[in-house]
């Protein structure tokens, strides 16, 4: 099990387009990969729990994954929500 | 004839035409208790029913991201798992469906988020479509529009957006729908006037009934009369046309017909009207409000914060920036400061009175402002100056900070434009002793009109006594404009005078330089400034300033 902790810096926050760009990158992913925020977990392939964390631009979101390459796939969305893009 | 308003106006224009009501088949769920025997089968119906929706959605989403993230949706195991564990609970897989819909939707209609709430609208997309194909009811194959329409439903969905032929569709109504939703979105970027919120107006028009729909006003009628088709004919046509004009005349200068050049620039209280400014031509900011910096904080902000947000702005504006230096007291107070309750607050302790006595405050603020200038075109104006000793004492405190800024060897620009805004009777009448020190004039109407003719504008009682039309306030403007021009300075004029249709060819007559006013009235402006001559202008002029009454000044200007 691992977490990181990072803060959204996407201007419009996870609205629906932002959203569906991070469902397509987590399907990829090794292993299953969950975004926290304001005590809501949402995981990362799914587009309807991704909306409904309301994360906006500053929020703080814990990643987490458990798993084969759990590591790797947290680093690597971590590196995709940075340079998300409205 | 019937009338309507509208709860929302979603996108503004005017249109005409014959009414195109869609009503959507009857998608609601049958709901039914099944037995453990049928479990598979719902389940299996209900899965076909996904599979197929995808398929529907796969194409569509490759042109178009709105349906990237509803075939997300429909991929979504959140959802599909939801309706299966229903299924499993004893329900048929309509009512599975149906429930797990509004779960999914009430949930983000509680997120605080305005935008997150629209899309409960994208998830009733993507579930009418399973629901259509669960319940085997063709979705209604959308009209094939072959004259021009208004289109009627109770509400669009995104996916009914890409079956409709816009080249017909004059306007579109719905019965619900929000002003961020995509549907107002789209039709906003087509230009196609857009009504939301009339409640029950699906029961009430008839297909082919002619309608009117004034997105403007957010006013729909329902077989109007001829008087009124006229109008709104003649209306359509007149928007139609100043639109073309003013989009081809954006990029023109204000230049009267006999070459007199006329500055139109733009008021702005933030940097969001900045970027409006850019977008609707202006040739830079004639006044810029800094009360919202202050305002907007929880303490007096510091240098830095201001000397950024001035930065930016001569950053994103890239011309002359006029900054107003913190124009408070009076009626605008502020929250960490408590100002004393006065008599006569527009008569009180107020702008600039206010900055001389509270140094630090004001020095703050001009070091900010000298510093920014480094990476910009940035004027100081002082406001409610009435005398040429408050001008020299505001310009000494700027020498100051130019001094310790210097100490400091902080980057800053050094002879920086400072001016005044002319807004107080002692101003005006000391006008050619004010032009000889300050490098510009900007007519502050509002407040010159109030002080002038000793009439409050927040009082209804006096709306009638409080007008700029009034002659004593023209001569007073046009006896500015001559005492500057005696000195070879310029001036501005950044009142709500300086946008009204009825006095610009005054003002033109008047010789003055510079209009500044809210950005979205400048194309307008232009407009009017390119067909007109000033020579014939001062002649109007002449007569205005001869005039006696109000109604003579406004016969003249046919107002």
């Amino acid at each position: 099990m691992i977490e990181r902790k990072m803060i959204l810096n996407n201007k419009t926050g996870l609205h629906a387009r932002p959203a569906s760009r991070v469902v397509a990158f987590s399907k990829e992913l090794p292993c299953k990969v969950y975004i926290e925020h304001n005590g809501k977990k949402a995981a990362a392939d799914s587009i309807l729990q991704l909306l409904s964390l309301g994360a906006k631009e500053g929020s703080e979101l814990i990643l987490s994954a458990d798993g084969n390459g759990d590591k790797h796939s947290v680093e690597k969305l971590e590196a995709f929500l940075q340079i998300l893009e409205g | 004839m019937q009338e309507f308003r509208a709860a929302q106006k979603a996108s503004k224009g005017i249109a005409l035409g014959k009414a195109y009501p869609i009503r959507h088949p009857d998608l609601t769920a049958e709901k039914r208790e099944i037995r453990e025997n049928e479990t598979e089968r719902e389940k299996r119906a209900f899965r076909q029913a996904v599979k197929r929706t995808r398929e529907v959605l796969r194409p569509l989403a490759r042109e178009n991201a709105v349906f990237g993230a509803h075939l997300d949706m429909a991929e979504d195991e959140t959802l599909t798992e939801g309706v299966e564990r229903k299924i499993h609970d004893g329900k048929n897989a309509q009512w599975a469906l149906e429930e797990q819909m509004e779960e999914t939707c009430s949930m983000l209609e509680s997120l605080e988020d305005a935008y997150l709430q629209e899309r409960a609208a994208d998830v009733r997309d993507v579930c009418r479509r399973m629901m259509a194909f669960l319940k085997g009811v063709e979705e209604e194959p959308f009209p094939q529009l072959k004259e021009e329409v208004v289109l009627f439903a109770k509400e669009l969905h995104p996916s009914d957006m890409a079956k409709i032929d816009f080249r017909y569709v004059r306007g579109i109504v719905t019965e619900t729908g929000g002003t961020t939703s995509h549907v107002a979105i789209l039709a906003r970027s087509m230009e196609i006037p857009v009504l939301m919120g009339l409640e029950g107006i699906l029961t009430k028009v008839g297909k082919g009934q002619m309608t009117i729909l004034d997105g403007n006003e957010g006013v729909l009628f329902l077989l109007p009369d001829e008087k009124t088709q006229q109008e709104y004919l003649e209306k359509q046509e007149a928007e139609g046309i100043l639109r073309q004009k003013l989009k081809e005349m954006n990029r023109l200068p204000a230049v009267t017909t006999d070459g007199c050049r006329i500055h139109l620039y733009a008021n702005v209280g933030g940097l969001k009207d900045i970027e409006q400014a850019v977008k609707h031509g202006a040739e830079g900011v004639g006044l810029f409000r800094s009360e919202f910096l202050y305002m907007e904080s929880s303490r007096f902000p510091t240098e830095q914060e201001q000397f950024e947000i001035y930065k930016k702005a001569a950053e994103l504006l890239k011309k002359p920036l006029t900054i107003r230096t913190l124009d408070i007291g009076g009626d605008k107070a502020l929250p960490y400061y408590k100002f004393e309750k006065e008599e006569n607050p527009f008569l009180g302790w107020r702008a600039i009175r206010f900055c001389l006595d509270m140094r630090d405050v004001f020095k703050t603020q001009l070091k900010a402002l000298l510093r920014a200038a480094a990476y910009g075109d940035i004027r100081i104006m002082y406001p409610m100056i009435v005398s040429v000793e408050e001008f020299r004492k505001a310009n000494q405190l700027l020498e100051e900070c130019k001094q310790e800024l210097k100490e400091r060897g902080v980057l800053f620009r050094e002879s920086i434009q400072t001016g005044i805004m002319v807004e107080t009777p002692a101003a005006v009448l000391m006008a050619e002793e004010l032009a000889k020190e300050v490098d510009f004039f900007s007519i502050g109407t509002n407040d010159l009109t109030q002080y002038i003719l000793a009439a409050d504008r927040g009082n209804q009682k006096l709306t009638k006594l409080y007008d700029p039309f009034h002659p004593a306030v023209l001569r007073a403007v046009a006896q500015v404009i001559r005492a500057g021009h005696k000195a070879g300075i310029e001036v501005g004029m950044c009142g709500e005078f300086a946008g009204d249709e009825g006095a610009v060819p005054l003002l033109v007559g008047m010789g003055l330089d510079e209009c500044s006013m809210v950005s979205s009235e400048i194309a307008a402006v232009r407009y009017q400034i390119r067909g007109i001559a000033a020579e014939q202008m001062k002649h109007l002029a002449d007569r205005v300033l001869a005039a006696v009454t109000v109604k003579e000044v406004k016969q003249l200007l046919k107002r």
